[in-house]
């Protein structure tokens, strides 16, 4: 028997006011039953007509049947065998019939997908009008949250249609017979004929899977989107995409899983926040459900702080930027959570060396559901095992956790609260603690305020708060604490016509920035007590954009985006406000290719202050001022996008050109540690990063994945009038980040229903260095003079991880799914170059070159995950 | 940030730490190098001029030796130096005085090299030096842990809330050196070899040896301290041999502006850098000097302005609270065959380097 979540999941497809008349071949049958149970009924004949029924049993208890059939086709008999027994069917092919409880209204719910042999009534067959329209929300089976972006077609004619973010679309036709396909990059597919008679609703409720066992690795692009979205750059990464990537401890992870992606790397293992497209760490907008994360590492940058089971989707932009998102320069990364299951109280979880998790999820009533989530880490064990006493005596944390509640108001309004936060702590041989950690808390309404306009809007909180002291030597003894905080309150509308999707809306963004309360941490301390003064600013937006399709071949996106920032260090607070342009063109050359031109321009009022190779806990944001200008960029791509083979295959090119101004960078010997005067360090030049980018995708089958290669360059320009301060004699240079060739492979492979194997492979171009070209001594203390700033590079890195993921039963009625993985880091135990750096001899006095390697060794990891 | 070098050392258990030569260019344009102090001592002061070497050892450094070199104050007092035996030497002897603002020229080919004015602050004492046993762990290459007796030298200084001040720290010690086989003729007769004739004189003399700083750099600011006295680890030392007797270090205290210190805290985050990405990415140290002739060129080193005091101490070997074994390479421990010759210090103390046999006009018995 199929189980429960199987079928729920096999019948949830579709909920409309319809009848439904499947068609059957005429196989004849007579029979009599007389007071029979219909169980035993449907058994008999499963096994006289060679057909298969699923249902659960609890709908067919204390039910009997009583007729008189003869020679009547299976759908004739079923008629007669069900009447009065309040069930309905639906047949799969070729011989698969489910029974459904049938409510009796016009709403109840049937059919699942193409395979139906039947059509579906919409409306009133009386009615007399010629045109009517199909009204409906689409929903994931799963736990009822709306499906954005599920694009609707109508068979035989060129028009789209795409469900709104509160998953909601409207369909204009004339009356008549069609066949409607219902299309989402993280869905099945599945088309439904409906004879359209009159206005009517048609609810669609849609699933990742119709199998239990065969769970599948979903695209993270539509079947064709990537040819057919307008804006290029845009990646939806789904979570079991996420999950399958083989990890660092075996902790499945956000930030990780993106870096296979074309144009997105990190400047070495471990450490914080990616670069994407020759951008630094600090011009990624991250988001989780429209709050801002400022720091999304934990333990420096080995894991970041999500937890990929309350992750719905990962939306990384770093092409095109729709008109709605703006504030940094690079890339926004949306993390959205997931609503809660509606359904019913399930959870996933997972036991890993490092950390576990768990997620809860379910319904609190008809219309309200909620997620918990929570993941702690317990490195202490590691640490106590370690002969070195710093080692022994030193403790760690970290952990996060995600509450969201979702509540239906009606068929129009959803509102959501979202909280998140995360924590990290650390102290090093009781000398030296730190913590930080984020928090967020937001409130989500999606609306339907008319027939063709839609509203999201959402006011969010961010905290994010240092804390590092500092206790080997009680009389200097400190205390160093930070904090950012942010207020957002964003309206979104969006008005759907027939050719335009027009996004409008208003974006506010109070910030106000600790940047450091420096105080002692025990009483003989004699550090002296220090508190930089406060800054605070306001930044708004007003933007629109447009998405239209002008015809069959070519579609376009344009908008504008006009942001404003008042407010900085007090007394050198400064007005800044610019447009933002954003347009992308998509000509369709063919039906499975399409040639993409985008151009951005996007301006970074809050800059991320770090002059370190990798962003730490304790960097600094700051906002603009009098002093230091905002930063803008402008890009202009264009990419060819192919697939093949009924788009089993994907392929892409894309090219890039950036132009940056007023990028951040750091005197020579710049000192920002508890700086009241921390412009007097910074110095703003040029950049410039171009590139080509291309992806090849391998979509379904047994082995699915895909292999991205760029070349790509990131430099900068510093000039100053004061020669001192100009770097590389004004010359452009490579960024810390310039890592020209980046080469990603990434592979699963189904081994059986039970065992699957994932591998992934990188390659990148050693980071920039500078290396001294002479040496001189003054005092007697030799000194290497590095003249050229990151004039050459480490070696270059490459890695292999596998996992081996074992499903523990294939039984179809299971109460808990479970898997393990075992995964291999850096398998051939590449020893890659984390760093060269110089060092005088303690002894000599002479300088020695140094080559560290971290992670130098294949590391072995087991984790097992579990859902109910 | 150096503590989150720590931190991260702890982090990256699967670390490894290996010699590297890269593949470097050497300079083909070597910056133009300058080494100067000047202090309030009177004296003949020096400035050493060169040509930085090729980082390969493929290009020496180079001792430039035609330049007009010369200091002058705020007032138009002027100083030449002159070039002699390497280096450019004041005409004169002098001392810098406190509150002048000094200015260094060097005119080289037809190029001009210039400091800003440097101002020569008042010198700060030193309190008391205090010296403090102890042990210490060092790790060996092979990993091993190892642990032996230190002595560290401190000093108290006072400083003034209000007004932070920056220092520069030098030492040097002198101590009696007795080696274990003074007088005996062991060390030449191992030797197959006649002792000299005066060796039974080496008896009755007392040998000084005396170490100074080498590729020593130590400095302190008071900046964003609370307090009026600091005290401040100078250097450590190895208490064998040193601690026979007495041990009496010197140590000196230069008084920095914010210009020389900020040069010399460059210098110590790049020579201690630890290689993570938490450090700053290294650049070239940027003095007090450049080029008005072509303002792009760069020119390493510094003009040091610093007014000096000193003072001296006397530690007994009593503060040693372990048995020390001195010159252990006089009595090596030879698991086979015949020990080796005894060095001749071993028989004869002023074998010694830097050793005087005059007791020094500061000792005290």
């Amino acid at each position: 028997m199929l189980s429960s979540r199987c079928l729920y999941m096999l019948c949830a497809t579709l909920m409309i006011s319809i009848c439904c008349h499947a068609q059957f071949e005429n196989t004849l049958i007579s029979k009599s039953y007389q007071e029979k149970p219909l169980e035993e009924v449907l058994n008999e004949l499963q096994v006289d007509l060679e057909v298969k029924f699923f249902f659960k049993k609890q709908w067919l208890e204390n039910k009997f049947v009583t007729t008189q059939i003869r020679e009547k086709n299976l759908t004739e008999a079923l008629e007669l065998i069900l009447k009065d027994q309040n069930l309905t069917y639906i047949v799969r092919q070729p011989n698969y019939i489910v029974l459904l409880p049938d409510t009796g209204s016009s709403s109840k719910s049937i059919t699942v997908d193409n395979s139906l042999n039947g059509r579906i009534s919409i409306g009133n067959l009386n009615a007399r009008i010629e045109t009517a329209i199909i009204s409906g929300i689409v929903i994931k089976g799963i736990d009822s949250s709306p499906l954005e972006a599920t694009i609707i077609t109508v068979e035989g004619q060129t028009d789209r249609y795409v469900s709104l973010a509160d998953g909601t679309f409207k369909i204009s036709l004339p009356v008549g017979n069609y066949k409607l396909k219902f299309h989402h990059p993280t869905m099945v597919d599945f088309d439904i004929s409906v004879a359209l008679n009159s206005d009517g609703d048609l609810n669609v409720k849609m699933f990742e899977d119709v199998t239990v066992l065969d769970e599948i690795v979903i695209s993270a692009q539509a079947i064709d989107q990537n040819i057919s979205k307008t804006i290029s750059g845009q990646d939806i990464i789904d979570i079991k995409t996420i999950k399958a990537i083989p990890a660092f401890f075996g902790e499945a992870d956000v930030l990780n899983s993106v870096l296979s992606l074309p144009g997105v790397s990190k400047v070495g293992e471990g450490s914080s926040g990616i670069n994407v497209r020759g951008g630094g760490v600090g011009q990624n907008l991250i988001l989780v459900d429209n709050a801002t994360v400022f720091n999304p590492s934990h333990l420096f940058g080995f894991f970041s702080t999500f937890n990929v089971d309350a992750v719905s989707r990962v939306n990384l932009y770093r092409g095109g930027v729709p008109v709605e998102y703006g504030g940094r320069l690079s890339s926004v990364m949306d993390i959205e959570i997931k609503n809660g299951n509606k359904e019913k109280l399930s959870g996933r979880g997972g036991i890993g060396i490092v950390n576990s998790r768990l997620m809860l999820e379910g319904p609190i009533n008809d219309s309200t559901t909620f997620l918990a989530a929570i993941r702690a880490a317990y490195p202490n064990y590691l640490l106590r095992g370690r002969e070195d006493e710093d080692l022994s005596t030193s403790s760690s944390f970290f952990g996060d956790g995600n509450l969201k509640i979702d509540h239906l108001i009606n068929s129009k309004n959803r509102i959501s609260l979202n909280g998140y936060a995360s924590r990290d702590q650390f102290d090093f041989s009781e000398e030296l603690e730190y913590e930080y950690g984020n928090a967020t808390l937001g409130l989500e309404w999606n609306g339907q305020l008319s027939d063709k306009l839609f509203t999201k809007t959402s006011a969010s909180y961010t905290n994010y708060n240092y804390e590092f002291g500092e206790t080997s030597d009680v009389e200097l003894a400190a205390l160093l604490e930070s904090e950012i905080e942010q207020l957002t309150l964003n309206s979104v509308f969006e008005n759907e016509s027939d050719e335009h999707l027009i996004t409008f809306g208003t974006s506010l963004t109070f910030t106000s920035i600790s940047p450091g309360t420096y105080s002692k941490a025990s009483e003989v301390s004699i550090i002296e007590p220090l508190e930089i003064d406060e800054e605070r600013a306001f930044e708004g937006a007003l933007f629109v954009g447009d998405q239209f399709q002008l015809n069959d071949q070519l579609s376009l996106y344009g908008g504008i985006r006009y942001s404003f920032f008042k407010g900085g260090k007090k007394g050198i607070e400064e007005f800044y406000h610019g447009p933002e342009p954003r347009l992308s063109i998509n000509y369709k050359a063919s039906p499975t290719s399409s040639i993409k031109l985008g151009y951005n321009r996007m301006r970074q009022y809050i800059h991320f202050v770090s002059n370190t190779v990798s962003a730490t806990p304790i960097d600094l944001w700051k906002l603009s001022n009098d002093e230091i200008e905002p930063q803008t960029a402008d890009q202009v791509t264009l990419g060819y996008f192919r697939n093949f083979q009924e788009n089993l295959f994907e392929t892409s090119i894309e090219a890039f050109y950036k132009k940056t101004g007023n990028l951040i960078e750091y005197k020579n010997a710049a000192d920002l540690f508890i700086n009241e005067n921390i412009e007097d360090e910074l110095i703003q030049g040029k950049g410039r990063a171009y590139g080509i980018e291309f992806l090849m995708k391998k979509t379904r089958g047994k082995l699915t994945g895909w292999l991205s290669y760029t070349y790509s360059r990131s430099l900068i320009q510093v000039k100053d009038s004061n020669p001192a301060n100009t770097i590389n004699n004004g010359s452009f240079f490579p960024t810390n980040f310039d890592q020209p060739h980046n080469l990603s492979a990434f592979s699963n492979i189904k081994l059986t229903r039970r065992y699957s194997i994932n591998a992934n492979f990188v390659y990148n171009t050693g980071r920039p260095v500078s290396f001294p070209e002479s040496i001189y001594q003054i005092r007697g203390v030799s000194i290497v003079d590095f003249a050229e700033r990151n004039k050459y590079r480490i070696p270059n890195y490459h890695r292999l991880d596998v996992s081996l993921v074992m499903n523990t039963t294939l039984k179809k009625e299971k109460k808990i799914e479970a898997n393990w993985s075992f995964s291999i880091y850096n398998l051939y135990g590449r020893q890659n170059t984390y760093s060269v750096y110089f060092k005088n001899d303690p002894i000599t006095g002479e300088p020695q070159t140094f080559r560290l390697s971290i992670l130098a060794r294949p590391i072995f990891a087991i984790s097992y995950n579990f859902k109910f | 940030m150096k503590q989150l070098r720590h931190i991260y050392t702890l982090l990256i258990l699967c670390s490894c730490v290996q010699s590297f030569e890269p593949k470097i260019d050497s300079s083909s344009n070597p910056p133009l190098v300058v080494d100067a102090l000047l202090t309030n001592e009177e004296k003949i002061h020096e400035i050493t001029i060169s040509r930085a070497a090729g980082i390969n050892g493929e290009s020496l450094s180079q001792t430039i030796s035609n330049a007009q070199v010369f200091i002058e104050d705020t007032n138009g007092q002027r100083v030449e130096y002159v070039f002699s035996n390497g280096k450019y030497l004041s005409e004169n002897s002098f001392a810098g005085i406190v509150g002048n603002s000094y200015q260094l020229t060097i005119l080289l080919d037809e190029n001009v090299y210039e400091s800003d004015f440097q101002e020569m602050l008042p010198p700060k004492e030193i309190e008391t030096i205090k010296a403090e046993f102890g042990f210490v762990s060092r790790e060996s290459e092979t990993g091993e842990i190892t642990t032996s007796p230190e002595v560290g030298f401190s000093v108290d200084i006072l400083t003034n809330n209000s007004s932070p001040s920056y220092h520069r720290f030098d030492w040097n010690a002198t101590f009696e050196a007795t080696t274990p086989f003074q007088g005996q003729a062991s060390c030449w007769s191992d030797r197959g070899l006649d002792p000299p004739p005066n060796l039974n004189a080496s008896l009755d003399i007392k040998c000084y040896q005396t170490e100074t700083s080498s590729s020593f750099l130590r400095i302190f600011s008071s900046e964003g301290l609370d307090s009026s006295i600091n005290s401040i680890e100078v250097f450590s030392v190895d208490p064998h041999e040193r601690f026979q007797s007495i041990y009496s270090p010197e140590i000196l205290i230069y008084t920095l502006n914010e210009t020389v210190y900020n040069f010399w805290e460059a210098i110590e985050n790049q020579t201690t850098n630890a290689g993570g990405l938490f450090d700053s990415p290294p650049g070239p140290i940027i003095g007090n000097i450049k080029s008005l002739t072509t303002s792009s060129e760069r020119v390493a080193g510094i003009f040091e302005v610093a007014s000096v005091s000193k003072k001296r101490a006397f530690f007994r070997s009593a503060i040693i609270k372990t048995t020390l074994n001195h010159y252990g390479e006089c009595t090596p421990m030879v698991e086979e065959g015949p020990p080796p010759a005894r060095p001749f210090h071993c028989c004869i103390c002023s074998q010694l380097p830097n050793v005087s046999t005059s007791k020094p006009e500061f000792w005290i018995d």
